[in-house]
């Protein structure tokens, strides 16, 4: 019995894992297939560079949701939290102009302001539902709701525009690049890395599968399960704060529409890249894939005439739907 | 609105019948792109219908000319669309309603500076000089005209209160206007909200 099961054994898992792996890379490799034949433009230098430097927003803050979602937690918040950020930036960024001058210093003051009210409000975050006891759905939601009204009230129900100099200055951090690779793809490739390098090499992150997959189990195993949620959340703040720092040079403005519904993208890619909504299991570079594979949707429905753009959406919504499916479907033949 | 969307539909002939007559001459294919937000309301809804009729009528009328429609629901998006109109559909010109024009200002001078012919509809920019053609209702004319009717209205003052729209630079223009053309009457403002 035993020498023909532990003969079986191995080849299984073996199959299991280069399925679950290759899920997303699978749907990436059909999807810039689709787009060559589409468009001779589309695997141009430019397109690709356009496409992964406008996935950095969504997919810097995805990372930073791919380790609260490991936990077995989420924040809904992400989206507002980036909105009023950005705002602040921009109102700290405006005040310091006039004494500062328009040059570097006034926004690297505004940058570090930025991270720091980031990293803050993601650790209230994460002490409401460490000690405050409270559902990370409610309480995320609660700051969803919060930091909307706090952006629309900073900006009077208007827009918040940043300095005319001020911009001119900040704009290269988006636009420019360094040996040709555009700056916003390096910042996003260096998180990712360092993301994936924490969360399988070091002890943190191996606390946070531990938690993600039996919290009670981890509790008697004397992981400090409040202390690691509580910097999950903090984390996931500094990430969105690094993410708005992206977004002003880009955009240069912050009103109660601004990055709406980013939540939901965020927590798509997450899911997309194989990271489970239980928790127990994250997956970064997965999570790189699916943000990717969401922008990719976007520029391939731009490249032809014959779909309409209005369902650009719908497109989004299926292919989460599938890569849940093809992630459920491989856990119930094994 | 009648009147917005017809501005609509006429900026999308003006810019495209200015560009397109120069194309004629020659024997190339030009591309104009058109740049609109998502139909989420009666409005939007309206330019997007116009504007898809406008294409398919300018497209007989200049076989040489191409059309790309993309819509978007926010600046994200649109600033998306503005990029890929330009790396991969080669526009030679655009017509853009910026959805939110504070924020599509860098994306829209970008276009311009990549040498493309830019024409605005409806939302000016938050900076002047951006745009080759500017097409938008008279909308200090609204603003003088509301007032005049509740001047005539009101003829012994009262208390009002003002709903105003996005909060965009049009938006300013005629509630500036509005409130130059009461001025010195005995109307009372009560209060003045953005609820768009």
């Amino acid at each position: 019995m035993t020498p023909t099961t532990e003969a079986a054994a191995p080849r299984s898992r073996w199959a299991r894992i280069r399925l679950g792996a290759l899920g997303p890379l699978i749907a990436l490799a059909l999807l810039m297939i689709l787009g060559a034949i589409l468009n001779d433009h589309f695997l141009s230098l430019a397109n690709l560079a356009n496409i992964v430097a406008r996935s950095s927003f969504i997919g810097i803050i995805a990372i930073g949701a791919t380790f609260v979602i490991t936990t077995s937690g989420i924040d809904l918040s992400v989206g507002s939290m980036a909105a009023f950020i950005a705002g602040m930036m921009i109102i700290i960024i405006n005040s310091l102009v006039p004494s500062m001058g328009s040059g570097w210093s006034a926004i690297l003051v505004g940058i570090l302001a930025g991270l720091l009210i980031g990293t803050a409000a993601g650790a209230a975050n994460g002490i409401l539902v460490t000690a405050g006891r409270i559902e990370p759905f409610i309480v995320t939601l609660g700051a969803l709701g919060i930091f909307r009204a706090l952006i629309t009230f900073l900006a009077n129900g208007g827009t918040l525009n940043l300095n005319a100099q001020a911009s001119d200055t900040y704009s290269p951090l988006y636009s420019g690049n360094l040996l040709g690779i555009p700056l916003p793809i390096i910042i996003f490739a260096l998180v990712a890395i360092i993301a994936e390098v924490v969360l399988r090499r070091t002890t943190f992150g191996r606390h946070i599968a531990a938690i993600g997959s039996n919290e009670q189990v981890a509790r008697y195993s004397a992981i400090k399960v409040d202390r690691v949620r509580l910097m999950t959340y903090a984390l996931q703040g500094f990430l969105v704060a690094l993410a708005a720092v992206l977004y002003v040079p880009k955009f240069g403005s912050a009103n109660s529409s601004t990055a709406v519904l980013w939540e939901l993208q965020a927590i798509a890619a997450v899911i997309i890249g194989g990271t489970t909504l239980r928790g127990g299991f994250g997956r970064i570079w997965g999570t790189v894939v699916g943000v990717v594979i969401l922008e990719l949707i976007g520029n391939i429905l731009n490249l032809q005439s014959f779909i309409s753009p209005y369902l650009n959406q719908a497109f989004q919504g299926a292919i989460i739907i599938i890569a849940v499916l093809l992630q459920r479907s491989r856990k119930t033949t094994n | 609105m009648k009147l917005l969307k017809t501005t609509a539909l006429a900026a999308i002939i003006a810019g495209g019948a200015l560009f397109a007559g120069a194309a004629i001459a020659q024997d190339k294919t030009y591309t104009i792109g058109v740049s609109v937000p998502t139909a989420d309301h009666g409005w939007t809804g309206g330019i997007d219908f116009f504007a898809q009729q406008a294409i398919d009528r300018l497209g007989k009328l200049y076989p040489n000319v191409k059309y790309v429609l993309a819509t978007a629901p926010d600046s994200t998006k649109q600033a998306a669309d503005l990029e890929d109109l330009v790396t991969t559909r080669n526009i030679d010109a655009l017509v853009i309603l910026p959805g939110d024009p504070d924020a599509m200002t860098a994306s829209i001078k970008k276009v311009k500076d990549a040498g493309k012919w830019v024409t605005i509809v409806d939302r000016a920019l938050s900076q002047p000089g951006i745009p080759d053609l500017y097409v938008a209702g008279d909308n200090p004319g609204l603003g003088a005209t509301t007032a005049a009717y509740f001047k005539q209205a009101m003829p012994n003052g009262g208390n009002i209160v003002i709903l105003r729209g996005a909060p965009i630079p049009i938006d300013k223009q005629r509630v500036d206007a509005f409130m130059d053309g009461i001025k010195g009457t005995s109307i009372k403002v009560l209060d003045s909200q953005f609820v768009n």
